[in-house]
């Protein structure tokens, strides 16, 4: 129904504004002269590149003998202008090309072509804080053009961009699956520090809170720092580019927030001209990945059942019940419960936006609505946002707002997680004979001394009433304001704001099986609601100032930026239980309360100072000085950090006099910067020793006061814990320019890491932070595109482009605390070998080494430290046996272009490194037969009939494995991510676009996350399932 | 030139911004507190030690595990098994405490909380020593140090039962880290012997400290009210009483006993029908807020969670035949008050459900919400157990009669009474007494007894006395007895 609506709403809105584009467009303010006095004449013509014939959007064209009077070119780079009769001569121009001027003869249809003023010229890093050419820039980044991560991905821009870089990586997250509502975790580094997953319900993250999650990456947009969620509502079609940076000298003005590395993204600007409409959409499917899922079947789980011993044949009443199962089996019971809460549906996303304006005022004025709707039923995020966005820009002041608010709401399935439904017997049917539901399924006896397990129908509760969401609004409002005092001198100023409102609400009926066991004694604890709220205020401001000073061969750059910003939240939830009937589904008609509101309050402010000096000789050399200093109430109002800094050097040895350019290789420069940054996830103040009474709310009868007791054990002695990044990079073109390659290596020096380390339990703390020493990360990085086939003319191109990664990390000294620890291990003949140990990496697996199930007893066989097998399994025999990091990962991607028409597809791989498999212990040998296991409990188990099998005898609750290399397995990946082929219709070659006022329009269609090779074989997505996607995308542009 | 100058004299402006904000940045979360700016005034040193109470009257320590829960199971007091027949091999798994999940559970997590508590009792001792006496008057510096310090030894006795050894075997076992700072240290095992050492040093200390403590607390004094939920001056020498009985010193276990017996101001209550737990015997109790309400799944009121004829698993009840045998009942008659219906069973059904946390309607609000940790009939039996035969007898018998048990049933130390029958009294006694204060286990050990009511080890029960250090401080390189 809704979903109807909408699209009837966005068709209505489409058609009127087709008319309102016929009628109004030619009284539209922007031209200057809507009355043509009878001297003027119209001249129309295009705009193109001299060198690729692509048209020039914006470009400038104005009157020479009156500067004042102009117009814009359109999408398809053409323009039409009023000129008085005399005229004689244009100016066209546009940024990063050679201003041309053009004589008028009789021509009045004009075909102008503009030389870029420089290959390089053109080329600009935006750092989320100054624009810097790309020839003097002397950090490590990778720039992602907007529309080539369309083309990987339409529907989730983040996991495109993993493509184009292998050092960005979203972890997979095996539990979560392909959960709409679930937030991705990063990795940027190397080295994956301590995390634990990002619950999307939490409140502080709802609101945008990013300050404590160990890995996620700082992202910018337009020169704001911004929220994750904004970053998953920004439509594909509105970025222009997006920008990485990587080491040192790119992210050093970041200061202590570039730990986990910067992305920056920027949107595109108004297009000028009167007004613009344009509509895209993507619509798809995405369908459910059982693939890795190998579960038994009725029969199989019975006999699987017979083999453990639930049924004695001397005991009548267990014989009964197997009887009644495989009665229920004959009679051809076998449940798939599997697909019972899953479905196909439709994701859709649809974007109009109106813009237009002329050189100096600019708007664009955007809606978007985002339905994206999980595999599993119900579950689903849908998102709306509109943007209102105002350009004013004249020879000296230059002022961007953009406005933006947000709506997010996020429903969770009623059908429950989906490790219910892999765990079900298939030999339960889900209805009765009255073709009802079967509430509860089976109360199955584990035998003496277990407690039985009572079965529930998980479709059951997915009938009853239900509240699971969240939602989210925020209102962001972002100014720009640039003033040039002089051509080399530039003052300017930011300031942002932004509001964010959350709720979340979750109802479980009083029907609700989770309540089974208030059955007979309370009703007043049937049903449960959830209801939490909270809001945030963010400012930030920032003063920079811009020095450019250019004379003969050297260039100087100063830059000094002052910023400040402050972020408060606060949060309350409730919890309240007792609704008798379902229908009293508000939070209002709950018996009472059982616990007490919880929240939080929390403020944060910051004080940045930033300085940059860039010299740059001859476009040959250029050497970058950054500086930061920050100053924040996270880090205690008396510690001040040390200044992090950074410094660079480019040479860019093509531009050197001796250097000729030639077929071989044409384009060389490279690049090294040293400098240091941030790198903790933990900051000395949360060392500090704080109490809280959080736990002890309620009296004690003898005491007038409420108790207190120690959050968790400090640390006096830890210091700041920093990196010393050094770098060095190589960029280079070769064959005509048909192969671009860069490789770039690093060697990361963190000092003082901090660590999360376990404490034995008589400290009295499960974990204190520690310093663990030094840790040194090294690897390389590369990036080859090659042009296969390039053929100008006939537009047509194909690019195949590889890059990959490596990462290798060492302790490099460890703190004396660790070394004494390590000590007492050593001498324990029961301590669990060290974790860290100079000279050794981090990420290394720790498991006693197994010689498999032995033949005769059906034990495990472990090989003790004496290299004795033995069948004691003991945490001190753990040996590093593998890593958990892979020798190389990166993507291959591929995109050709043939006239209109492309087709581009991207893969991932990953080889080299081990994981220690779950589903094996789990599923098959720690498996409760209570519930449905992997299909290989039945057939590789160890019997005396079977005694080479590879896992131990079956059993009734599973057996209790200890951790060994018997589940350890290489780990080598191949990932097809993505496909997609796109067409675009252009007026010129398709003549029913003109019929329907149409400028361009591009169709496309794409399948993404299509298949997964891998040596493992494990079940993925537990809670949720995985899901490929298959989805359509359409652009318009209306003229 | 002049514009040049320009990006400086910015630069150094805002440098000067940055330096004057240090206050704007000072800014704390309102859900935690720094622990400087706790110890800075009485109210903080008053929740720090609140909080210590608080902590032991959690389920995972004093409020469950160390009183009704795991400790009681140790001693097969429940019988809230499966529906069929329940073997001795059934039942015996919980004493192979590295392997059964249960034992297992409970152990490490008593563990790790008990040290919880004293890693927070020694941050306050150790902000009393610092700062203290500048926040603090003088009586409430040493009414707190003292507590801290009784507290601190009566966990680590409490740990020392557990894990240390059978002490009239052998004493210098290595038992347990001694931690009397809060740190991150590694810190040993510490034989037995010295841990008593170190819990007597305690003791005296908090005694001396303690010496003005009275059990009536002060007039208008509200936070020395209520003094039997704190660890008070009685309490302080009960637990000596305790501690040297323990260790084998009869003799000061003898004095502290009758010291406390004399001069405390308690009196045996006969009345547990409505005060179940009876907390006017109480030389130490904790108050658990909403106890009865949280333990209703465990101790329901009514009789209807024991009429169903498989009573949820949750339900702690025994069977009347077990009851019988616990409560002498062939022997000793139904009048004994610990084992009547509505007094300190519930019956119905063939089954019985243990009074002393039941959310009962009889219950004020000064007998409700509370869990016994020493009372005065504990005294009794340990001046019984240490002075002579005769002065046992009348201990035992003093205790009885205010139980209910008729006097024709008095023992008599004639010559035929010996100290073994004496001993097999007392354990009798514990077994009734403590029901669900998870006292009998210990009285047990103390006595190295092979078996007890019910005890499903075929091999006995010697070796299953000294539980194993938790295997994660193992893994930690520590917990070596050797």
């Amino acid at each position: 129904m809704n979903r109807q609506k909408i699209c009837l709403l966005l068709l209505s809105v489409l058609v009127f504004l087709g008319q309102a584009n016929a009628a109004t467009l030619e009284s539209t303010f922007f031209t200057r002269s809507d009355q043509t006095p009878p001297e003027e004449v119209t001249i129309t013509g295009v705009v193109l590149d001299a060198k690729t014939a692509e048209p020039i959007i914006g470009a400038a064209v104005m009157l020479k003998a009156d500067m004042a009077r102009g117009v814009a070119t359109d999408v398809n780079g053409k323009f039409t202008f009023t000129a008085p009769k005399d005229v004689s001569e244009l100016e066209v121009s546009f940024l990063g090309y050679e201003t041309q001027t053009v004589k008028v003869n009789k021509q009045r249809d004009l075909k102008v072509l503009l030389m870029p003023t420089s290959f390089e010229i053109e080329e600009m890093v935006i750092t989320g804080m100054q624009r810097k050419k790309e020839e003097a820039f002397t950090g490590d980044y990778r720039r992602v053009q907007g529309e080539d991560i369309i083309k990987i991905n339409p529907n989730n821009v983040l996991a495109a961009l993993q493509a184009f870089d292998p050092s960005f990586r979203i972890l997979d997250n095996n539990s979560a699956g392909s959960n709409p509502n679930a937030l991705p975790e990063f990795r940027m580094k190397g080295d994956v520090q301590l995390g634990t997953g990002i619950d999307p319900g939490n409140m502080d993250i709802m609101l945008g809170g990013i300050a404590n999650l160990p890995n996620m990456p700082l992202f910018m947009l337009d020169g704001f720092e911004v929220s994750l969620q904004r970053i998953m509502e920004l439509e594909p079609e509105r970025i222009k580019e997006v920008v990485i940076l990587k080491d040192a000298a790119a992210t050093a003005v970041y200061g202590s927030k570039a730990s986990n590395g910067i992305i920056v993204f920027e949107t595109k600007a108004p297009m000028p001209g009167k007004l613009n409409v344009i509509y895209s959409t993507n619509m798809g499917l995405t369908v459910p990945d059982l693939t890795d899922y190998n579960l038994m079947n009725a029969e199989q789980k019975l006999e699987a059942e017979w083999l453990a011993g639930f049924y004695n044949p001397n005991n009548p009443t267990q014989m009964n019940t197997y009887n009644r199962y495989k009665a229920d089996v004959m009679r051809g019971v076998d449940t798939y419960w599997l697909s019972q809460a899953l479905q196909t549906p439709l994701i859709q996303r649809h974007t109009l936006s109106l813009q237009g304006g002329a050189t100096e005022l600019r708007y664009n004025l955007s809606l978007s609505h985002n339905r994206n709707p999980g595999v599993m039923k119900k579950s689903g995020r849908n998102m709306t946002s509109f943007n209102f966005d105002l350009t004013y820009r004249t020879g000296k002041l230059n002022i961007v707002n953009s406005l933006n608010l947000g709506d997010n709401v996020g429903n969770n399935s009623p059908y429950g997680s989906f490790s219910q439904y892999t765990r079900v017997n298939p030999y339960y049917r889900m209805y009765d004979d009255e073709g009802k539901l079967i509430k509860i399924l089976d109360v199955k006896n584990r035998g003496v001394g277990e407690s039985s397990a009572i079965i529930s129908n998980p479709l059951y509760n997915a009938t009853l009433e239900h509240k699971d969401r969240q939602r989210s609004i925020s209102f962001t409002e972002n100014i720009m304001m640039e003033y040039r005092f002089l051509p080399t001198l530039r003052l300017s100023g930011n300031l942002g704001f932004i509001k964010t409102f959350a709720n979340s609400e979750k109802f479980l009926s009083p029907n609700h099986t989770s309540f089974e066991i208030y059955k007979d004694i309370d009703l007043t604890k049937r049903g449960s609601y959830d209801k939490s709220i909270g809001e945030a205020t963010t400012w930030n401001g920032n003063v920079s100032i811009d020095y450019n000073l250019q004379k003969r061969e050297h260039t100087l750059t100063m830059f000094g930026r002052w910023d400040i910003s402050s972020r408060v939240n606060n949060a309350l939830a409730l919890t309240a239980h007792g609704y008798p009937n379902e229908h009293m589904n508000d939070f209002l008609f709950g018996f009472d309360m059982p616990n007490r509101p919880t929240g939080g309050d929390s403020k944060t402010r910051s004080i940045g100072l930033i300085g940059q000096v860039s010299y740059m000789y001859a476009t040959r050399y250029s050497v970058d000085l950054s500086l930061r200093t920050d100053l924040s109430s996270s880090f205690g109002a008396d510690n001040r950090l040390a200044p992090f800094w950074s410094l660079g050097g480019r040479w860019n040895v093509d531009r050197e006099k001796w250097f000729t350019r030639n077929d071989w290789i044409s384009e060389l420069s490279l690049r090294s910067s040293i400098g240091v940054t941030g790198s903790q996830n933990y900051s000395p103040y949360q060392a500090i020793q704080t109490y809280t009474f959080n736990h002890f709310m309620h009296p004690y009868v003898s005491s007038d006061v409420i108790g207190a007791e120690l959050m968790a054990l400090g640390n006096p002695n830890l210091g700041w814990s920093s990196t010393l990044e050094k770098s060095l990079g190589v960029n280079a073109s070769f064959l005509k320019n048909r192969l671009h390659a860069s490789f770039s290596m690093y060697d990361n020096y963190t000092d003082q890491l901090l660590v999360d380390f376990t404490a034995a339990p008589s400290v009295g703390f499960d974990s204190y932070i520690e310093n663990a020493g030094a840790i040194k990360n090294t690897g390389y990085q590369f990036n080859v595109s090659l042009f296969l086939y390039e053929n100008i003319s006939e537009r047509i191109q194909w690019i195949v482009s590889l890059n990959g990664a490596n990462n290798r990390n060492r302790v490099e000294k460890i703190s004396n605390s660790l070394e004494a620890y390590n000590r007492a291990a050593l001498e324990n003949k029961n301590a669990a070998p060290p974790m860290y140990v100079e000279g050794e990496s981090t990420s290394r697996i720790f498991l006693v080494p197994s010689l498999g199930i032995d033949p005769a007893t059906g034990q495990e066989l472990y090989l003790n430290k004496d290299d004795q097998p033995t069948f004691i399994w003991s945490a001190a025999d753990k040996r590093a046996v593998g890593d958990s990091n892979p020798d190389l990962h990166g993507n291959i991607n591929s995109s050709f272009t043939y006239k209109n028409l492309s087709l581009s597809c991207s893969f991932m791989y990953e080889f080299g490194a081990q994981r220690y498999n779950n589903t094996l212990v789990e599923k098959i040998e720690n498996a409760d037969l209570a519930y449905n296991a992997d299909a290989r409990v039945l057939t590789e188990r160890w019997s005396p009939d079977n005694r080479e099998a590879l896992y131990k005898a079956i059993n009734i609750k599973g057996q209790s494995t200890n951790a060994s290399t018997r589940f350890l397995q290489d780990y080598n990946e191949m990932r097809f991510s993505a496909i997609s082929l796109s067409y675009r219709f252009e007026p010129g070659v398709h003549e029913f676009l003109n019929r329907l006022n149409i400028g361009s329009m591009t169709l496309s269609g794409h399948m993404n996350d299509i298949g997964r090779f891998s040596s493992i074989k494990q079940e993925r997505g537990l809670d949720y399932p995985f899901a490929r996607t298959f989805s359509c995308s359409l652009s318009i542009v209306f003229k | 030139m002049r514009y040049i100058h320009f990006p400086y004299t910015m630069l150094i402006v805002l440098l000067m911004l940055t330096a004057s904000c240090s206050d704007w940045l000072d800014v704390r979360p309102d859900t935690e507190i720094k622990e400087e700016v706790l110890f800075s005034t009485e109210e903080g040193y008053k929740s720090a030690l609140t909080g210590i109470y608080k902590r032991m009257a959690k389920q995972e320590l004093y409020g469950g595990n160390m009183s009704f829960d795991f400790m009681e199971k140790l001693v097969q007091r429940y019988d809230n098994y499966n529906s069929w027949e329940v073997s001795n091999a059934d039942r015996a798994k919980l004493y192979e405490y590295d392997k059964d999940d249960n034992a297992r559970y409970s152990l490490a997590t008593i563990w790790a909380e008990q040290y919880t508590t004293i890693a927070n009792i020694n941050n306050i001792l150790k902000n009393l020593e610092e700062q203290g006496a500048e926040v603090l008057d003088a009586t409430l510096f040493d009414i707190i140090k003292g507590e801290a310090l009784g507290l601190r030894a009566f966990i680590y006795f409490d740990l020392l039962r557990l894990w240390g050894p059978v002490y009239s075997i052998d004493p210098g076992l290595k038992s347990l880290p001694w931690r009397d700072k809060l740190s991150s240290e590694q810190v040993p095992l510490m034989p037995a012997k010295d841990v008593i050492k170190h819990i007597l040093a305690d003791l005296d200390q908090a005694e001396e400290l303690l010496q003005d403590d009275t059990l009536d607390g002060v007039v208008d004094h509200p936070f020395l009210q209520n003094r039997n939920l704190r660890m008070n001056k009685f309490a302080v020498k009960a637990l000596k009483a305790r501690v040297y009985l323990w260790s084998g010193d009869t003799s000061n276990a003898y004095r502290y006993a009758n010291e406390v017996i004399e001069t405390s101001g308690l009196s045996l209550s006969t009345d547990n029908k409505r005060d179940p737990s009876m907390t006017s015997e109480y030389l130490f109790g904790l108050y658990v807020y909403n106890m009865e309400e949280e333990l209703k799944d465990i101790f329901p009121p009514s009789t209807s969670g024991l009429l169903t004829s498989t009573p949820a698993p949750s339900i702690l009840y025994i069977s009347i035949d077990n009851g019988r045998d616990v409560f002498e009942v062939g022997r000793l008659g139904v009048n004994d008050t610990r084992y009547k219906n509505q007094h300190g069973f519930l019956h119905a059904n063939n089954r019985m459900l243990l009074r002393k946390y039941m959310a009962v309607s009889e219950l004020s609000s000064f007998t409700k919400d509370r869990v016994p940790l020493i009372r005065l009939t504990e005294m009794y039996y340990i001046r019984g157990e240490c002075g002579s035969l005769e002065e046992g007898v009348n201990d035992l018998n003093t205790v009885r009669k205010t139980r209910g048990i008729p006097s024709r049933f008095n023992l008599k130390a004639d010559g035929s009474f010996s100290r073994e029958m004496l001993i097999d009294e007392l354990n009798k006694e514990y077994q009734k007494e403590f029901f669900g204060e998870g006292q009998w286990f210990f009285f047990l050990k103390r006595h190295n007894m092979e078996t007890f009511h019910r005890c499903p080890l075929q091999q006995g029960m010697r070796d299953f006395y000294v539980m194993p250090i938790p295997k994660a401080e193992q893994e930690h390189g520590l917990g070596s007895r050797e």
